[in-house]
């Protein structure tokens, strides 16, 4: 009995012409989502493999350490084909240097602004709000619906038990959905192999994730309708109030939760942190400018009294130790700049935190913003791109400017200091200002993009995973409680 | 008749509970729309004055008008915060030196990236998704429901003639969706003043417009779905189909077409630009490196020779001056040649930008959803014009700031500068300079015919629309089988 009504269900909905349509939009979108973007990956990598060959040009013709042009591209991800999350907003590339803040700047949207006039289009969202919106579109009149045309009575003057036949109902509708859509998400995986996008065991197993997550979202989607279903008595009423709650739902309660937490949780604009920083900066660097003035003159007071030819001696003895002093000063100072930045960075980054902790949190009352962070997250697409760029630049800039550092890099103020004196060396082919050779680049450091691990990025996601199968599990419940009172009867 | 008709189709509407619960959401959706546009607006005009405020107190203490590089912000625009368009998505901290090309950096989607995770309840998206959605599900059974209900066979064993009933339905149907959403409109336009907003009367008369424009984009839809109930049999077709059309018209052909056609026109990319450009400064610096090389040797060479220390101090003070206005002299023709090849290759990406916008945007109007989107964002001043405008005012600042440091120290800023300063020198060191004679950067928004002529295109593009659905489903209508 039971296998006959899931059969049935099957073949109710597969036969049905809303089916047939609602499927044939929806292959076509999932389709086209993939292959757009393919596209946009591969024009992404384009983009930064571009701008580092640009880099390595520019750096083969650098003959000085000193303003030496670095820059740190970030890489293309294949997850981001099906999940584009803030990848678009968030910088592509950052400048590195001793001298120069972390940030990731020039995003895509900023740079083609174009491509920002009518957003994205992904698997995440097709999910997200497309898929959701047939789910309810074929279930909204599952049980009401059989009601008013009487079969539901009918099916009742046979010896199956309620619990028995709404499970199968439900069984049923979860087959002749998901099973079909299977077909075009398939062909879009195998049209992203052949295009020749690198796809290895850890990208399967996030993709596999993002799978697990849409379907047990759609499968919400399934069980609110039918829920829905068995609580009204009309299948217009039914329809109505699922419409309504999936505009609820999926549109306006996570942005409404973001929202509402910028209200709480006021954080300090960028540009206002970086003003913060630049007035530091500028301030230390003048003190430093002072200090150095002040020194100098109490040198140059110390050998007032004696003779020109033992000024030149104690000059000659001295200039070394004093040079060797000022840059331990620069790099106090330059150190103290750095900490003063990475302490603000940090008071900012805490109070993001908690911004987009309680955001998050507000917005997870839909099921749809828990969907889509776990689809971000595992495809590292999600509020973590930034951050996780962000530490592993800076942790590069730090060994960068290390080995800046090694090779004399910021002789700038020292070779100022020989003017005049050394009479020898100017004529040996030193210039005043830094004209030379191309410099030796293969020691320097090279950067190595973040990798996100399947292990690290399933961890984060199982909270939203459970949540969402407790949403499913409660509106299953729903449904069968309320269908065990449910009055068949037509009219 | 047709009065009878057209209040007919008025009453059915409004009395069905459909109505009442819908009418409701999208009451609710606007009126939060407008409440969350007021207090983003309070919450960027904050963030903005903070940055303006921690900008100026950077001046503090400073003694050279040389070293001063403000940076200015694109302020927070009422209407933008309805209608976002790509607001968020351009740079809008500029900082503003006395030469050299100008960069707009910092977007808000990439400083703020939690507020570009869920980017919708503004009410450009309330229109264009959630009430064309309601206008779908009022008229998918104007004609095709009545004919499987009987009631269109009834209407007709009276003498009313086709043409009165179907324009009947259709301005009954458009009456009874737009007027009443008149109501949450307004309540939500006086929210803006009564929460503090600034509007002035150019704002009002362009929220105006694009509420009209979302009018038309409605009727548009409603249009659409009663056409389309007249070429069908059954409501249940109609619907579907038109909930097809809706999620292709409203969600894939904006976007799917803007993604490939953009796509499919190369722009150089910014990349390129920016390494062209800093190879010819490299290039550029190096030559005059050798220049000032020479020069500098020079000079000192006449410095040492002195041997009073009171007049090599002269000596070398006037080599100092000579070194600066030749430097002077070659940062400008440096900037001169930099600019010229700043113009050359920014004209010439953004004339592919303009041929790429021209046929993304061409193909995407076949959509009134996009139609209606680029005329509410063109009337915001949110559309793509808007970072090339507040480029431009950037740059106008510029040149104000360049003369102002030029009347202040007699010089132009930018490149190096020697200071060497003596023993004695403390007492001429030049006292701190005044932050309040910085000339302020205002932002004027480009003039109200500018913003008309723009949006004009799209919105007869929105009446066009609903022309050609009218008179389809006028069509359609008069060869309908009503049994």
């Amino acid at each position: 009995m039971f296998r006959v009504l899931i059969e049935k269900e099957c073949k109710a909905i597969l036969l049905s012409p809303r089916f047939l349509g609602t499927f044939a939009v929806a292959s076509t979108l999932i389709l086209l989502s993939i292959l757009v973007g393919v596209r946009e990956y591969r024009a992404f990598e384009r983009a930064q493999v571009a701008g580092a060959q640009l880099l390595a040009e520019e750096q083969a013709q650098a003959t000085s350490w000193l303003g030496f042009p670095n820059r740190v591209f970030r890489e293309a991800d294949p997850l981001q084909i099906f999940a584009g999350g803030v990848h678009n907003d968030v910088g592509r590339l950052s400048a590195v240097g001793s001298m120069s803040e972390v940030k990731l700047r020039q995003s895509i949207y900023s740079d083609d602004p174009i491509l920002a006039v009518f957003r994205f289009l992904d698997l995440t969202f097709i999910i997200q709000v497309v898929l959701s919106l047939f789910a309810i579109l074929l279930t909204y009149d599952a049980i009401s619906g059989e009601r008013e045309e009487g079969t539901l009575q009918l099916a009742f003057a046979n010896a199956v038990p309620r619990a028995r036949y709404l499970i199968a109902k439900f069984v049923g509708t979860w087959l002749g959905l998901t099973v079909p859509l299977l077909v075009p998400l398939l062909i879009g995986l195998l049209l992203v192999l052949l295009l020749g996008v690198p796809f290895d065991s850890g990208h399967w197993t996030r993709f596999g994730m993002l799978m697990l997550a849409g379907g047990l979202y759609f499968t919400f989607f399934i069980a609110l309708g039918l829920a829905v279903s068995t609580l009204t008595r009309r299948s217009s009423t039914s329809f109505l109030v699922l419409l309504v709650s999936w505009i609820l739902l999926v549109l306006v309660i996570p942005r409404a939760g973001v929202m509402a937490a910028v209200e709480m949780v006021p954080v300090p604009s960028v540009s206002q942190i970086e003003s913060q920083k630049e007035g530091f900066e500028r301030r230390e660097w003048e003190a430093h400018r002072r200090g150095i003035f002040s020194k100098w003159r109490e040198r140059q007071a110390e050998i007032e009294a004696v003779s020109e030819e033992e000024r030149r001696d104690f000059e000659d003895e001295r200039t070394w130790a004093w040079m060797e002093e000022d840059d331990e000063e620069r790099q106090a100072v330059q150190a103290r700049i750095s900490e003063h930045s990475r302490r603000l960075n940090e008071e900012l980054r805490a109070m993001k935190g908690k911004q987009q902790r309680l955001g998050l949190s507000l917005s997870r009352i839909s099921p749809a913003s828990s969907f889509q962070l776990v689809a971000l997250d595992v495809a590292g697409t999600g509020l973590g791109l930034d951050q996780r760029y962000f530490d592993s630049i800076e942790e590069y800039r730090d060994s960068f400017s290390r080995f800046v550092e090694e090779q004399g890099g910021n002789t700038f103020t020292m070779r100022m200091g020989h003017v005049g004196d050394d009479e020898e060396e100017d004529e040996a082919g030193g210039n005043l200002l830094d004209q030379g050779k191309p410099l030796d680049l293969r020691e320097m450091p090279r950067y190595q993009a973040p990798r996100l691990t399947a292990r690290e990025v399933i961890a984060p996601t199982i909270p939203d995973l459970g949540l969402l199968a407790v949403l499913v599990a409660t509106c299953f419940a729903v449904a069968f409680t309320a269908f065990q009172r449910y009055d068949v009867r037509p009219t | 008749m047709f009065k009878l008709i057209v209040t007919k189709e008025l009453k059915e509407i409004i009395s069905s509970t459909k109505f009442a619960t819908t009418f409701g959401v999208c009451s609710l959706l606007i009126v939060l729309a407008f409440f969350m546009a007021a207090r983003g607006y309070h919450v960027g005009r904050a963030q903005y004055d903070a940055a303006v405020a921690e900008d100026r107190r950077q001046l503090e203490g400073q003694t050279e008008w040389l070293d001063v590089s403000p940076s200015v912000f694109l302020p927070p625009q009422p209407l933008a915060y309805l209608v976002p368009g790509i607001s968020n998505d351009i740079g809008r901290n500029t900082e503003v030196r006395g030469r050299g090309g100008l960069r707009p950096e910092g977007s808000r989607f990439g400083d703020e990236p939690l507020l570009a995770l869920f980017r919708f309840m503004d009410l450009e998206f309330t229109f264009q998704i959630v009430l064309s959605l309601l206008a779908i599900l009022f008229a998918y059974d104007a004609v095709c429901g009545e004919r499987e209900r009987g009631t269109l066979r009834l209407t007709f064993s009276q003498a009313v003639p086709r043409a009165t009933y179907i324009l009947g339905k259709l301005v009954g149907s458009l009456l009874a969706l737009t007027v009443p959403l008149l109501i949450p409109l307004a309540a939500g336009a006086l929210l803006l003043p009564l929460m503090g907003v600034p509007m002035s009367s150019r704002d009002w008369l362009l929220l105006s417009l694009i509420v009209a424009s979302g009018m038309l984009y409605i009727g548009a839809i409603l249009g659409l779905s009663v056409m389309v109930s007249a070429l069908t049999r059954r409501s249940s077709t109609s619907f579907v189909l038109l909930l097809s059309l809706w999620v292709v018209g409203v969600l894939i052909v904006p976007r799917a077409s803007v993604l490939l056609a953009a796509r499919s026109v190369e722009v150089p990319s910014m990349d390129q630009l920016l390494s062209q450009r800093s190879r010819l400064r490299a290039q550029l610096w190096r030559d005059d490196q050798a220049v000032i090389d020479a020069f500098m040797r020079e000079q000192l060479s006449g410095v040492r020779d002195e041997e009073d220390s009171m007049e090599m101090q002269s000596a070398m003070q006037a080599g100092i001056a000579a070194f600066n206005t030749k430097f002077d002299e070659l940062a400008e023709e440096r900037q001169f040649k930099l600019a010229e090849l700043d113009a050359r290759l920014t004209e010439e990406r953004r004339n592919r930008q303009r041929w790429q916008q021209g046929l993304a945007l061409g193909i995407a109007r076949i959509s009134p959803a996009s139609a209606f989107s680029l005329a509410a964002a063109h009337l915001a001043g949110t559309s793509l014009d808007l970072p090339e405008h507040y480029l431009s005012q950037v740059n106008a600042y510029q040149e104000r700031f360049a003369a102002f440091q030029k009347e202040k120290t007699g010089r132009s800023g930018g490149g190096i500068r020697l200071v060497i300063r003596m023993e004695g020198d403390e007492e001429d060191e030049p006292g701190p300079i005044d932050p309040a004679e910085l000339p302020a950067f205002v932002f004027n928004p480009p003039p109200l015919g500018t913003v008309l002529r723009a949006g004009v295109f799209d919105l007869s593009l929105l009446a066009f629309f609903n022309l050609l659905f009218f008179s389809g489903a006028f069509v359609a209508f008069l060869r309908y089988d009503v049994r």
